[in-house]
């Protein structure tokens, strides 16, 4: 089930980001830090990344996805699948 | 007056008298005149002179006076005799009233009135004559002369009369009486004109002179004419008579003439010619012949007429010459009439007779023509000699034809039957043209016996000629039936004694070679169904050449020809031997194969195990813990030495194999092991010997890095080999989970737990593999237990290398580092965005983490 989650800004946002494409795993929420913006809201450990920005992740690579994800303005929104 | 008057009457009896008052004296003349006038005989007067004598005469002439009915009023003979003339004369007055004029009675009326009658009648015509009584009315002299103008006109011209001249007219009309009428003269013209009222009895005395002399004319004209008549009846009845002669002798001639007319029955050929008779008998009985009935009717009528007149005229009966009589006629007629009868009679005949010929000669024309027409060219068709070139089925044709002739020949047999038939009745009927319907008919039937000769013989030679072919045909189906299989073996003998063969085994070129020795065994058989093919070929030769009956047909069934027979024989036999050779030296390859086979197999028994044993060993090596990892990794490299000496041993027979291969030999029951199971055994165990040394190897390696003690190792070894039920020196994914429960890993079947070792085995197994080798066992072991975060450490390191900033330059990255190593972290670094940042500044940090797959975000 994919669902959308907009953290507000500013970073860091306090999720441990795992995967990509060189590394042939899906970009996964590997986890969480307790009390941080991403424990706040709906995010679970091991939760797939699907998109961020609404730009989808299949062909990104770890350092692409993480670029994007700390190049997003002010708030992060993510799409997830649990 | 009235002595003229008296002597006109004795004057017929030749004696005249002078004195009316003397001569009559004697009575002698009194009675001739008596007799002339009344035209009777009296009684012989006497002859005497004497009184008495005289008297007895008056008397009988005055008797006879009285006889005819007349009153003598006191007139007596004495008075007479003695000579008194009133006496005389009245009695002379009385005997012209009573004679003269008393027996004129003109329409029942009275002697005066029939005479004035007789004079106004007989004057009526003259205009001017207008006559009323016997006096006046006769003054003028005209009444006379009309008279006597009436009578004989040509006696007088009236037309010069005039009434104004009474003296001439009278003159006139008395001497013309007295001339030619023999009438004297009584009267006196001047007489007359000269009184007043002239004297009646006068008068009427002269006039009825001229009425007898008138009616005397008359009577002899009457006389005349009677005898005219009778004479004219006479001459009537004569020329009737000829008449009827000639009549009856033209009658009798014609029918004399027209009887052989009607009784010729000599017939006519034609219908036109009857129907002409049948004509001319028309005209007869329309045109001729009413004339002749009738004249017959007018001479039957004249006959009667004749008879009657003569019968009428007191003649004898008419009695017409010999042969014209009544009878005769009568009979000749009836004899016409028969013939007529007759004659039409047999002219319907002879015409139904003709019509009936010349419908029954049409119908045999007709049905002569038509047969004529049918037989056209038939003679021709059957003489035919088409059959000899005929091919089998042609034939068979041409005999269904030939039926299919014969049944139309059959129902034409009708036909011709019907012909002579006709012809016959022809004959029988009298035709005119008998001869030439003969001539044609018996021509028909000697035709139609012809065709029927024809016919047969045509079928004879057919179903001759259809047996002869169909033996022939039999023969072709025997040959074709017979060669065809045996062209068929033949090719199949050719082909399989030129087929090239792949044999593998000795058994399989012994098969052969067996098959062939029976083929060979097969082949004088074979011969012998050869000859026995062309002795039928041959044959047929001979019947086509016995019976000159058509070759050009070859045969029907097959294409196949003796030559080919033979030749293909030849061929076959030629084959023979070389396929005894060519068995021969497959049987020689077939045996050096299974030589190479067996020392490949032997070989091959040898290296397989040897291969199969040292992975075992190999294998138990990695999994057993037999001393340290180096002894074990000695001990791998004595097996990598001696497995690399062993190579020669798999070169041979790879050698071997190729001799097999290049021999073409497919298979080798003399071992289970392909030169592909060695070689990939031989890899495998190359490989595996390189893998397991290198496994080693990491080993070691993990465990310096690690700083992992044996008895760790052991122990992950051992878990390891516990979870690894079916030795495959690999873990499958609940192997592995219960392996890790078993290390303490709490990992429950939750969503939480699943979660965690979903997250492990992307750890150990980021190929997803689907299992955990032991190597990715320990470095996860090793990880965990750890506690070491790499990707801090070269953090770290970046770290140092900038000089403790949070970022790194492009320049001391290609400073420090080796110029490959610097332009690819150049390459992938994003760039640095703290709040310390300058212009081209470098984030490492993200860099780092990235490196490992995992960012702090």
């Amino acid at each position: 089930m994919a669902y959308s989650v907009t953290l507000n800004g500013p970073g860091p946002w306090g999720f441990r980001l795992q995967g990509g494409k060189d590394f042939n795993m899906p970009l996964t929420i590997s986890r969480i830090t307790p009390g941080s913006k991403a424990a706040q809201s709906q995010i679970n450990q091991g939760d797939l990344v699907v998109a961020i920005d609404g730009v989808n992740t299949d062909s990104m690579t770890h350092l692409e996805a993480q670029n994007k994800i700390k190049s997003a303005s002010y708030n992060l929104s993510l799409t997830l699948q649990k | 007056t009235f002595t003229a008057w008296c002597n006109s009457h004795l004057r017929k009896a030749g004696t005249q008298i002078e004195n009316i008052e003397e001569d009559f004296r004697d009575g002698l003349k009194l009675m001739l005149l008596l007799e002339v006038i009344s035209g009777e005989r009296l009684a012989k007067p006497e002859r005497g002179k004497m009184r008495v004598h005289k008297i007895s005469n008056v008397n009988k002439a005055l008797d006879f006076i009285a006889s005819k009915g007349v009153k003598l009023v006191s007139i007596g003979a004495e008075e007479i005799v003695d000579g008194n003339v009133k006496m005389t004369l009245g009695m002379i007055w009385t005997i012209i009233l009573r004679f003269a004029i008393q027996d004129i009675s003109v329409e029942e009326t009275s002697a005066k009135e029939g005479l004035l009658l007789w004079c106004q009648r007989k004057t009526a015509p003259y205009k001017n004559v207008n006559i009323q009584n016997f006096h006046i009315s006769w003054k003028d002299g005209l009444g006379f002369c009309a008279l006597i103008h009436r009578h004989r006109p040509e006696l007088i011209d009236y037309g010069k009369l005039r009434k104004d001249d009474p003296l001439t007219n009278l003159n006139t009309a008395f001497d013309v009486a007295e001339k030619y009428l023999d009438i004297p003269k009584m009267l006196d013209a001047e007489d007359i004109v000269g009184t007043a009222r002239p004297d009646e009895k006068a008068i009427m005395t002269y006039v009825s002179s001229f009425y007898h002399a008138f009616s005397g004319a008359q009577k002899a004209e009457t006389a005349a004419n009677r005898i005219c008549k009778v004479l004219a009846v006479n001459q009537e009845n004569e020329q009737l008579m000829e008449d009827y002669e000639k009549l009856a002798s033209d009658l009798l001639e014609w029918i004399r003439r027209t009887i052989p007319w009607l009784e010729n029955r000599v017939p006519e050929n034609t219908m036109q010619a009857m129907q002409q008779k049948l004509e001319d008998f028309r005209d007869y009985r329309r045109l001729h012949k009413p004339p002749k009935v009738q004249e017959k009717c007018q001479l039957e009528i004249n006959f009667n007429t004749l008879q009657t007149k003569l019968r009428l005229s007191n003649r004898p009966a008419f009695m017409p010459s010999e042969g014209k009589m009544v009878s005769d006629i009568n009979n000749a007629w009836g004899g016409l009439e028969q013939a007529e009868k007759g004659y039409e009679e047999w002219l319907l005949n002879e015409i139904r007779r003709l019509e009936r010929l010349d419908h029954l000669a049409e119908k045999f024309r007709q049905k002569a023509s038509i047969h004529e027409s049918w037989t056209d060219g038939k003679e021709a068709m059957l003489q035919q000699k088409d059959y000899e070139i005929a091919t089998l089925s042609e034939i068979k044709a041409l005999l269904k034809k030939h039926e299919a002739f014969e049944s139309d020949l059959a129902a034409h047999q009708d036909r011709v039957e019907q012909i002579a038939a006709i012809a016959q009745e022809l004959n029988e009927l009298d035709y005119y043209d008998s001869p030439s319907v003969n001539a044609r008919c018996q021509k028909i039937c000697d035709q139609w016996d012809n065709l029927g000769a024809l016919t047969q013989k045509r079928r004879e030679a057919l179903e001759r000629t259809e047996k002869l072919l169909e033996t022939i045909d039999q023969l072709y189906l025997e040959y074709a039936k017979r060669a065809a299989p045996f062209n068929n073996w033949m090719e199949g003998a050719m082909e399989d004694l030129q087929d090239t063969f792949i044999v593998h085994t000795i058994e399989e070129i012994q098969g052969l070679t067996t098959a062939h020795e029976q083929f060979k065994a097969t082949l004088p058989d074979a011969d012998k169904e050869r000859q026995a093919i062309l002795g039928i070929h041959n044959e047929v030769s001979k019947i086509v050449q016995t019976y000159h009956v058509n070759m050009a047909g070859t045969n029907p069934y097959t294409t196949i020809t003796p030559q080919e027979i033979n030749s293909k024989w030849e061929h076959v036999r030629q084959l023979v031997p070389r396929r005894d050779q060519a068995l021969m030296e497959e049987h020689a390859r077939q045996q050096q194969n299974e030589r190479l086979r067996k020392q490949f197999g032997a070989q091959a028994n040898v290296i397989g195990p040897w291969i199969q044993t040292k992975m075992e060993e190999i294998g138990r090596i990695s999994i057993e813990m037999h001393g340290t990892l180096e002894d074990q990794l000695n001990h791998l490299r004595q097996y990598e030495k001696s497995i690399v000496n062993y190579k020669p041993k798999i070169d041979q027979l790879e050698g071997d194999h190729q001799q097999i291969q290049e021999a073409l030999i497919f298979d080798n029951k003399h071992t289970n092991y392909t030169m592909e199971h060695i070689r990939v055994g031989w890899e495998q165990l190359l490989t595996t010997i390189a893998r397991t040394i290198n496994e080693v190897e990491n080993q070691i390696l993990t465990r310096d890095a690690k700083g992992i003690s044996q008895e760790q190792m052991n122990e992950f070894r051992a878990s390891f080999n516990h979870f690894d039920r079916d030795h495959s020196g690999t873990l499958g994914p609940e192997e592995f989970k219960a392996c890790l429960i078993s290390l303490g890993y709490d990992i429950g079947n939750d969503a939480q737990g699943e979660a965690e070792f979903a997250r492990i085995m992307s750890i150990v197994d980021p190929n997803r593999m689907g299992v955990v080798t032991f190597q990715a066992f320990i470095d996860f072991m090793s990880r965990e237990t750890a506690d070491t975060d790499t990707a801090d450490q070269v953090m770290a390191s970046f770290k140092i290398l900038a000089g403790d900033k949070n970022y790194i330059t492009v320049d001391e990255l290609r400073r420090e580092l080796p110029p490959d190593q610097a332009e690819y972290c150049i390459a992938r670094m994003a760039p640095y965005h703290g709040h310390d940042a300058v212009p081209g500044a470098l984030d490492y940090m993200s860099f780092s983490t990235a490196l490992y797959g995992e960012s702090d975000l």
